[in-house]
């Protein structure tokens, strides 16, 4: 399923500077590793050495935060939209 | 930068109803530096000492920036007994170069005091701020 993709300021440079990129994966994990080979090095920027999401980063698809819905495993639509945003914090 | 008074009363307000934890927000403008709309947002840490936004209110302020033609252009909170300066935890997790960090200084809740950032690679620049 091919969807767009939002990216933060923060990966664009893995993305030749776009903001919105597509990528294809019947889940979001799927989509993921597809969005890696299209733009290499971005993945591990939002997957943490173990495999699951960073915890700096939230994911949307559509409306929703993946943390509840099905995580990685969360089914993508045909022109669903993906967005990736940074965790903002400090102290 | 310019920031109108009355966004500037938002964000004194949105501090002053979360206190003593931190209140937290996003700017949304047009460029580098401008803000037009002030997106309160819920602190999912709810402490005195730190912050995070609720990840479903940055969704929402983003939604709402494009809807407007417009972006998240910083991020605003609240030190509650600390001056407006960033703490090593802002400056280690600043997440977006390109956003302009407001502070507001709550040590004297009855004058708090608004100051304005720039945390670029660890390197931090005090953003002149002009309320009009």
């Amino acid at each position: 399923m091919k969807a767009t993709v939002r990216v933060p300021t923060v990966l664009r440079p893995h993305t030749g500077g776009a903001a919105v990129v597509e990528a294809e994966g019947v889940t979001l994990g799927a989509l993921l590793t597809d969005l890696g080979e299209r733009h290499p090095g971005i993945t591990e920027r939002i997957l943490d050495p173990g495999g699951g999401l960073h915890r700096f980063v939230n994911v949307f698809v559509g409306d929703e935060d993946v943390r509840y819905l099905e995580g990685l495993d969360t089914p993508i639509s045909e022109g669903t939209e993906v967005s990736i945003l940074p965790a903002v914090a400090g102290g | 930068m310019n920031l109108s008074s009355s966004l500037v009363d938002e964000m004194v307000e949105h501090a002053r109803a979360c206190f003593p934890n931190e209140a937290c927000g996003l700017l949304v403008g047009s460029g580098r530096a401008s803000v037009v709309t002030f997106h309160r947002c819920a602190n999912v840490d709810a402490s005195p000492s730190s912050f995070t936004i609720d990840p479903t209110d940055h969704y929402r302020a983003m939604k709402q920036a494009d809807g407007a033609g417009m972006e998240i252009t910083g991020v605003f909170h609240s030190h509650t007994h600390s001056a407006p300066y960033p703490s090593p935890t802002d400056r280690r997790q600043a997440s977006d170069p390109e956003w302009v960090h407001l502070i507001l200084g709550m040590a004297d809740v009855a004058q708090p005091e608004l100051r304005a950032w720039w945390l670029e690679d660890g390197k931090l620049t005090e953003e002149p701020l002009v309320v009009e």
